[in-house]
């Protein structure tokens, strides 16, 4: 009886037990390697990679860059930075207005965008669904403000959170300046704030 | 000893299972991603689809940038060499071409700045051919991705007008 039936049941289980521990702990390994990559750059409620699509991406960064941003071009082509959070970390919430306000970039190019919790682009009644530097619509001093919410707050530069769950904002940086490319920490990111006076998120 | 044998078997199993899933999860998104794109249109691999600017109901791939218009093709090496040409869209418009191997890498991109004339010509092989606009693909199949920002609606036709030069096809070896 334990040789035949009680012995591989308990070495199944172990088994199982094992392969659960085993995966959390490469899991957890790949997670706090990651922490130590200097190529993984966060920079107030913005992250970045500098190996997004490159060859030289680890696996964790492919298998990331391919989830949430398959076809990713190289940082010398485009600089994307991602937000889910605001500068004090805080869930940016749907059910809440946010308030993106910063200056330009030293690229070619520059977009903000905004994606639901697919990853995808949300309805827009302007049928807008980015704020760039062709059409943004800047302050008297230069800067811009970015808002972000459900209902459209009256503002020229109004990226909707239609009926999205999550929200995610991405920056790109077309032909990114050599300045940028040799020192991303260059490049001054915008803030994110909680633009309604609602309980924070 | 059993208890030993079986927990330790387990944690190796369980590590190797994680790294394994890793390293084949970004070349299952991107048979998933080739397999959406050729879904789009009818002619197969090795042609190019010429797209518009991604709105919502655009969820063939995640995070696309509504201000670019692409053209793609999904590539596949099998039967010799891919030569891809065209014209560029008037000057001041951003453009890029992108070859992606099977594993999601953007092993090659060029963009119009690049470019010393508004043509281009590209020969994706499985080999270095040692030629100036050879570039060897890691892998047999892959992506090619043209981007070009429209900035507002009349840029669509001198888009339009590029994405319409675009030649495509598979010369023997």
């Amino acid at each position: 009886m334990w040789d035949v039936v009680v012995a591989p049941l308990v070495f199944l289980t172990l088994m199982l037990g094992g392969g659960a521990i085993g995966g959390w702990l490469a899991e957890r390994r790949a997670q706090t390697n990651t922490g130590k990559n200097p190529n993984e750059i966060k920079l107030g409620a913005w992250t970045t990679n500098r190996l997004a699509g490159s060859s030289a991406a680890n696996a964790l960064t492919r298998a990331r860059i391919a989830t949430h941003g398959i076809l990713a071009m190289h940082r010398k082509e485009t600089i994307y930075f991602f937000a889910s959070q605001d500068d004090l970390g805080n869930p940016l919430d749907p059910d809440h207005d946010w308030e993106i306000r910063g200056r330009g970039f030293d690229c070619r190019w520059w977009s903000f965008t905004l994606y639901d919790e697919e990853d995808q682009l949300i309805e827009s009644p302007s049928r807008r669904y980015s704020v760039h530097s062709d059409n943004v619509a800047p302050e008297a001093d230069g800067s811009y403000r970015i808002v972000i919410s459900r209902a459209d707050p009256g503002v020229a530069n109004w990226l909707a959170a239609g009926n999205a769950r999550k929200l995610m904002v991405t920056i790109r940086l077309y032909n990114p300046s050599q300045a940028v490319l040799d020192d991303v920490r260059s490049v001054g990111l915008p803030s994110i704030r909680q633009r309604d006076k609602g309980p924070a998120a | 000893m059993i208890v030993l044998t079986g927990l330790l078997a387990g944690v190796a199993f369980g590590f190797a299972t994680y790294w394994l899933r890793l390293y084949r999860l970004p070349i299952l998104l991107m048979a998933g991603a080739e397999k959406r794109l050729l879904s789009i249109r009818s002619t197969g691999s090795n042609t190019f689809h010429h797209g518009r600017a991604p709105t919502h109901k655009s969820r063939q791939i995640v995070m696309p940038s509504p201000d670019l218009v692409y053209s793609s093709c999904v590539y596949d090496l099998a039967a010799g060499d891919l030569v891809i040409s065209g014209q560029l869209p008037p000057e001041g418009h951003y453009w890029s071409l992108s070859l992606y191997a099977h594993n999601t890498d953007n092993y090659f991109v060029l963009n119009d700045r690049e470019l010393p004339a508004r043509s281009f010509s590209i020969t994706v092989s499985r080999k270095n051919r040692g030629k100036v606009g050879s570039i060897k693909s890691p892998t047999r199949t892959g992506i090619a991705l043209i981007r070009m920002i429209q900035r507002k609606p009349d840029d669509l036709p001198g888009i339009q007008a590029s994405q319409q030069s675009i030649r495509c096809g598979v010369v023997k070896a």
